[in-house]
This record gives structure tokens, C-alpha cells and sequence, in this order.
């Protein structure tokens, strides 16, 4: 029986080994530049290879947006809050992310060739985004409030999205005491008395040179950072604390522990990447040498502080936003804010409750203000 | 050992003395056709091997290959079992279109005079099925030849009453069957003592056969870890460049191109299999068709890890004895 198939003739297979490594041969060197940054520009009137750099920009915000020198980017999401942007020219390029009901966040990034810059974006509410914390509960939890009408606004500037029950009436014998206003009640007591204490510390410092004790620990202002004094607050490897009447971001740490914000890249410091010419490519190429070098090294120009941008007023009291050690809330006569650490153009600052007379403390990962008579549990993102 | 190599050894040897030589029957005239037990043989089987074997160039030089196809029991394995048997199959069916790389596998036919010459089947070895080529080449001084038959044999697929014992299986049958790798020293050692067998052979089937068992244990480990890999090992200097980012989607792109290869498979599967018994709904053949979506871990379960395992036995001098895989008729339902 003769056989129906046979295995190709040697020299076909040999034939085709060599097509198929031919077109590896070639493809290998495209695949690579291309991963590394390089990019044909077909449409400019002298079409070159351009090497280009990359953004990434983290975005938690639910149905944000991103725009880059005003046009949007799509397809670019590689993780559900982050966002990989290709192929830009190394120059200065507008960020924006947006989201509805939520404010805006713009920053001016530097991209330079073969470097991905990395950016945090936030979006804070624009209308404040609280559930109210009352002395008393209905016997279904709702939160009371005494009011002298009904029609009464009870949160003035902020949305609540849990059922409150206003009350025309003082008795609250068909009530129940709210154990979390009593909790939170102390917490903010306890805070006050602590800075009434080391207030004095700090004149007592300031009269003998040197403190009588070291400083204290306190609960009250945070339970998630560690806390050195109402004056300082330290988590991961950054520590923010007042500087006059400046509050100061502090890298602790070393080499790769610092926060790529705080640091400078050779590119940066050596970097002119207006022109486009094949001069400054070359250019680019040694400081990304330069830089990949100083990176390997822990050579870095890095910063020890940044100051805070508390836009012209006095800073009331300042931590860390929970579960972020990149923001910062900033306590001010005219409200709540929080602002980002990462000064790299500007900081982004958005009110988080606006309002005078104000204090806070951030407990177990919530943030709680005081307004008045009121206690709030503020919220970072739209209720649903 | 106790296993095929011993026993196959045992019945040659007995057929010799008590059929061969009392008959008279010339023992180049003889051709020797061994089968695992579950091995089922199509109705010209012995037409293509005849037909090969009296016109090969050098037939007493030359062990005939089948392509095992192990589809006896397709339509009562588990989909992880039939992805195996099947990628299995396409890899002989690959062998066969490159003979200069094969070696025999499993079921094979061989003339007895070669046989005899070499005292059949080594009877301490697990893979008594390469073994028996090697033995061959080696005593030819290379001058011993695979000529694949392009015909298949059918075998069965893993499968046990349980999931997880067909898996186990599955496992330790593919460990044994990377446990070839004893192979490598054997052909290394006497390619160095042999000086008879050209010095190119010995150089390309060395190469050859290194690269195969380096490349089954560690290709499929690289291909599933190569994208992420520099991305935690990488450092901050690495992490901070767009390669850093683009190669993870670079990979993906290059997977997912590869991907075609895996429809391509599918495709050819389904011609493979025997007809649909009555208590099968059409359905199944869907499943068949998708079933290969899980080639990337069966690739790296019942290859990589096996051929390491496999490995590194023989490495720290844990030598396997036989494992004789279960063959175990399911109850139709």
C-alpha cells in the first residue's frame, strides 16, 4: 500500500526554517524599538523615528476621564484605576482627568524619551459628600435632628444619602443615644486637650531651649498613621509636619525608599526638549543613559521636603487622607481641603467641606468633621 | 525492573527460541511490532508497514514510527485529559514530519535481526521505547534510521473515575514519559566513547536532544512568565521605562497571535475524534472545540512541572521506577 501523505523534502523544511527566521530576524528589532519607545511618525512633513515616552496615570475616580493636551484618551486602561498613555513627544503635556460630579484635576507633566512619568490623579466631590452623626437615633437608626420647621436645610452645602429624621420637638425619651457621637465626641475632645498640652511643650521649649519630655503619642488624630505629635504625622516614608506656618512633606528614607516626587532625573536636570531635531534625540538617548544610571546607583537629586500649598491661609491642622499617603487633608479657616503632595508643576488642591470654625480627625480610615453643633463622617467619592 | 521493557524483552525471546528458530524463519524476514495494551490498530496498519518496510533503503536499519492518536476513549475523558492527548498527539504528529529528529515512542515496529543484535528492550529502564533506539543507532555507529509511517494508532486518554485521579495520572504519566531525559547521559556518554559515529551526528543529535528536554521544561514557564517577570525583578530603574510597560502587552499581542496556532488545533482535533456516541448531545463537540482555551496551563501542569520534576529526579539520583498508567474502561452513561 503506498502512503497517501510524506513528510516535506528536507531543503522545503530547511526553506521554510529559513523564511521563518528571516522574518523573525526582522521582526525582533521592530518588536524591540517599539517596546522601547520608538515610534515612526508617518504624518508629519518629515517623517522620522521618533523616541518617545509614556504616562501613567492612576485614576481612582468611577467613569473618570482622561485627557492629554485636550484630547481624550481611550483604550489606554491597563488596570481599572490606571492608565498607560503611549507614544507622546518628550515635552510638557496637560493632563486632566475629570469625572462627573467630582472636580477636576490638570497637571503639567515633562515626558522624556524611553521614561514613563507616573502621576496620581484625585478627584474630590464638588458637593460635599457627608452622613450626619447626631446625639440621637430613631429606633430605626436614623439620625435626628432638632429642628425649629420642618422645612429647615439641615446640611447647608453637602449631600447625605442615609434617611435623617428631623425633629420639631426637644423630648427624646422615644430616642436612643448614638454611641458613635459619644465616641467621636471624646476622640475630638481628647484631641483638643492634646494640643492645648503640647502647645504649652512648645512654649516651655521655646523659654528653656529644650523640651521637658518627649513628645507625646495621641489617638485622637489618627489611628492609621503614626503619630508623633499633633505637629507631625508620619506614614510609609513620609512625614508631614509644620515648618512656621507652613506644613512640610518629608521624605524619610534613602535611595529608593524617596518618592519619585521628591526626586529630579537627569533628563530633568540636564533636559532642553523643546526642538524635535535628531540633535536633541541623541540628546535624549545619553540622559536616559544618564538617568537609568543614576536610578541603578540611587544617585538621585532628591529633596528632603515639600512644602504644602495652603493658597495663602492659615493651615488649622493637616493629616494624611486614609489608605493615601500622596494626599493630604489641610485644615483652613475657610474649610476642608485636600491637597496633593506631588508638586511637580503645581498642587492640586479640592475642597473637601467648606466651612469656618471647623476641626477634624480622621479615625480608623473615616474622616469625621465638626461643624457648629454638627458631626459629620465626610466622604472622599459619591455616595451611591 | 518490573515493566513493558522487561516483558517485552521476555516475549521476544520466547517467540525466538519457540517459534523463530524451531521454524526455521530468517530473522531479517521477521518485523516486530510492539503496542501498548490499549493501543487499537486501523485496518491498514500492517499494509503501511510492510509496504515501508520493503522499500525502505536500509530496513533492517530502520525502526517504523505510528502516530499515536489517543482518542480510544475521547468522548469519556475529562477536558483537561483530552487537551493532553491531544497536544500529545500533535507533537508525534509533528515528529513525523522532521524523521531526522524522531525516536521510536511508544508503539513501534522494528526488524528482529536489529532486535536480537542489541538483546531487545533494555529491561531496567522506564523508557524502553526511546531506549531501544538509541541502543540501535549507537550499535549501527549511526548508521539507524526512524521512518515515520504517517499512519495512526489509536490509544487511550488519561482517564480515571475521578477528576482529580485523572489529573494525577495525567501528571505522573507525562513525568514518566519526560523521564526520557535519562536519554540524554546515556547518547552523551556513548557518543563520547563511540568515535565510529560521525562527529557531526554525534554534535547534532546531542544538540538536538538537549534542547528538547531544556526547552520542554522551561518553555512554557518562560512564555507564561516573560511578560510580568521584569516587572518584579526588574528593579526602579527598569520600572520607570516604557519598555517596563510596553512589554506586557508586546507578550499579550504575541500570545494572542500564537492563539491561532491554538484554533488551528482545535480544528484538527475534531477530525480526529471517533464518532459521537449516541449518549453524547452535539453540545460536546462545542466543548471539544473550546476545550483548548486551557492549553496554557495544561502547558506548563503536565509539561513543564513533570519534565522539572522528572529532572531533577534524576538529577539527586531519585531514580523512577515503571508507573504503569491505569487503563481503566469508564462505564457509558
Amino acid at each position: 500500500m503506498k502512503p497517501l501523505v510524506q513528510p516535506l523534502a528536507y531543503w522545503q523544511r530547511k526553506l521554510i526554517f529559513m523564511l521563518l527566521l528571516m522574518a523573525f530576524l526582522f521582526a525582533l528589532p521592530v518588536f524591540m524599538f517599539y517596546a522601547t519607545g520608538y515610534r515612526y511618525d508617518f504624518f508629519s512633513d518629515k517623517p522620522s523615528i521618533t523616541a518617545t515616552g509614556g504616562l501613567y496615570i492612576a485614576a481612582d475616580a468611577t467613569l473618570s476621564t482622561i485627557y492629554v493636551d485636550e484630547a481624550e484618551i481611550t483604550n489606554a486602561r491597563v488596570f481599572r484605576n490606571a492608565s498607560y498613555i503611549q507614544g507622546l513627544v518628550p515635552n510638557l503635556h496637560r493632563v486632566h482627568v475629570q469625572a462627573p460630579l467630582l472636580h477636576t484635576w490638570v497637571k503639567q507633566l515633562s515626558v522624556y524619551p524611553h521614561i514613563v512619568t507616573e502621576a496620581e490623579s484625585f478627584n474630590m466631590p464638588l458637593v460635599s459628600q457627608v452622613r450626619p452623626i447626631t446625639p440621637y437615633l430613631t429606633a430605626s437608626g436614623e439620625a435626628v435632628f432638632k429642628v425649629a420647621t420642618t422645612s429647615q436645610v439641615v446640611l447647608p452645602g453637602a449631600s447625605s444619602t442615609v434617611a435623617i429624621f428631623l425633629s420639631t420637638t426637644t423630648a427624646t425619651s422615644t430616642f436612643r443615644a448614638n454611641q458613635e457621637y459619644e465616641f467621636l465626641n471624646n476622640l475630638f475632645a481628647k484631641q483638643a486637650s492634646t494640643t492645648a498640652m503640647l502647645a504649652k511643650l512648645e512654649i516651655k521649649e521655646a523659654e528653656f531651649g529644650f523640651a521637658t519630655s518627649s513628645p507625646t503619642a495621641t489617638s485622637a488624630t489618627s489611628t492609621t498613621a503614626q503619630v508623633f505629635a499633633t505637629t507631625t504625622v508620619s506614614r510609609s516614608n513620609i512625614t508631614l509636619m509644620e515648618s512656621g506656618e507652613d506644613v512640610v512633606a518629608m521624605a524619610i528614607g534613602t535611595g529608593r525608599q524617596i518618592p519619585h516626587y521628591f526626586c529630579t532625573t537627569q533628563i530633568e536636570q540636564d533636559g532642553e526638549l523643546e526642538s524635535e531635531t535628531a540633535e536633541t534625540l541623541e540628546q535624549g538617548d545619553i540622559m536616559f543613559e544618564k538617568t537609568l544610571s543614576e536610578l541603578s546607583n540611587n544617585t538621585r537629586e532628591c529633596r528632603l521636603e515639600i512644602v504644602m500649598d495652603r493658597q495663602g491661609e492659615e493651615v488649622l491642622g493637616f493629616d494624611f487622607l486614609p489608605n493615601n499617603e500622596n494626599l493630604v487633608l489641610l485644615l483652613r479657616p475657610s474649610g476642608l481641603y485636600v491637597t496633593e503632595i506631588d508638586d511637580r508643576a503645581w498642587q492640586n488642591t479640592q475642597a473637601l467641606y467648606l466651612g469656618t470654625n471647623l476641626e477634624f480627625l480622621v479615625n480608623n480610615g473615616s474622616i469625621y468633621v465638626r461643624d457648629g453643633s454638627l458631626l459629620l463622617e465626610v466622604f472622599t467619592d459619591i455616595q451611591p | 525492573m518490573a515493566g513493558k521493557g522487561s516483558n517485552a524483552a521476555y516475549a521476544a525471546e520466547e517467540v525466538r527460541t519457540k517459534v523463530l528458530d524451531p521454524r526455521g524463519l530468517k530473522y531479517t524476514e521477521v518485523l516486530v511490532s510492539i503496542f501498548d495494551i490499549d493501543t487499537v490498530l486501523y485496518p491498514d496498519y500492517f499494509n503501511c508497514l510492510v509496504w515501508h518496510f520493503m522499500t525502505a533503503e536500509f530496513p533492517q536499519k530502520t525502526s517504523f514510527q505510528p502516530v499515536p492518536i489517543f482518542n480510544n476513549n475521547i468522548w469519556e475523558a475529562p477536558a483537561v485529559s483530552r487537551v493532553v492527548a491531544m497536544s500529545s498527539t500533535f507533537w508525534e504528529m509533528v515528529q513525523q514530519e522532521r524523521p531526522e529528529r524522531m525516536a521510536t515512542f511508544s508503539s513501534h515496529s522494528v526488524s528482529f535481526q536489529a532486535l536480537y543484535e542489541v538483546g531487545y528492550w533494555q529491561r531496567n529502564m522506564v523508557s524502553e521505547d526511546s531506549r531501544i533506539f538509541w541502543n540501535l543507532l549507537i550499535a549501527n555507529n549511526g548508521d539507524y534510521r526512524v521512518v515515520p509511517l504517517s499512519y495512526p494508532v489509536s490509544m487511550d486518554a488519561n482517564a480515571a473515575p475521578h477528576l482529580w485521579q485523572t489529573i494525577g495520572q495525567i501528571y505522573k504519566q507525562h513525568r514518566r514519559w519526560t523521564y526520557g531525559v535519562e536519554n540524554l547521559c546515556y547518547i552523551l556518554y556513548h557518543f563520547s566513547q563511540n568515535k565510529n559515529i560521525p562527529l557531526k551526528q554525534r554534535i547534532v543529535v546531542a544538540l538536538q536532544q538537549a534542547e528538547g528536554y531544556w526547552s520542554l521544561v522551561t518553555n512554557p514557564i518562560m512564555l507564561f512568565i516573560l511578560g510580568w517577570a521584569p516587572i518584579f525583578l526588574g528593579g526602579q530603574e527598569f520600572h520607570q521605562t516604557v519598555l517596563s510597560y510596553n512589554l506586557p502587552i508586546v507578550v499579550r499581542d504575541l500570545l494572542i497571535l500564537a492563539m491561532f496556532g491554538l484554533v488551528i488545533s482545535s480544528v484538527i482535533s475534531l477530525t480526529l475524534i471517533p464518532p459521537r456516541p449516541d449518549h453524547r448531545s452535539r453540545f460536546q463537540y462545542l466543548v471539544m472545540a473550546l476545550q483548548w482555551i486551557i492549553v496554557p496551563a495544561t502547558m506548563i501542569v503536565f509539561s513543564a512541572i513533570p519534565g522539572l520534576d522528572a529532572q531533577t529526579r534524576l538529577m539527586l539520583g531519585k531514580y523512577m521506577g515503571f508507573w504503569v498508567t491505569p487503563k481503566v474502561a469508564l462505564k457509558q452513561k
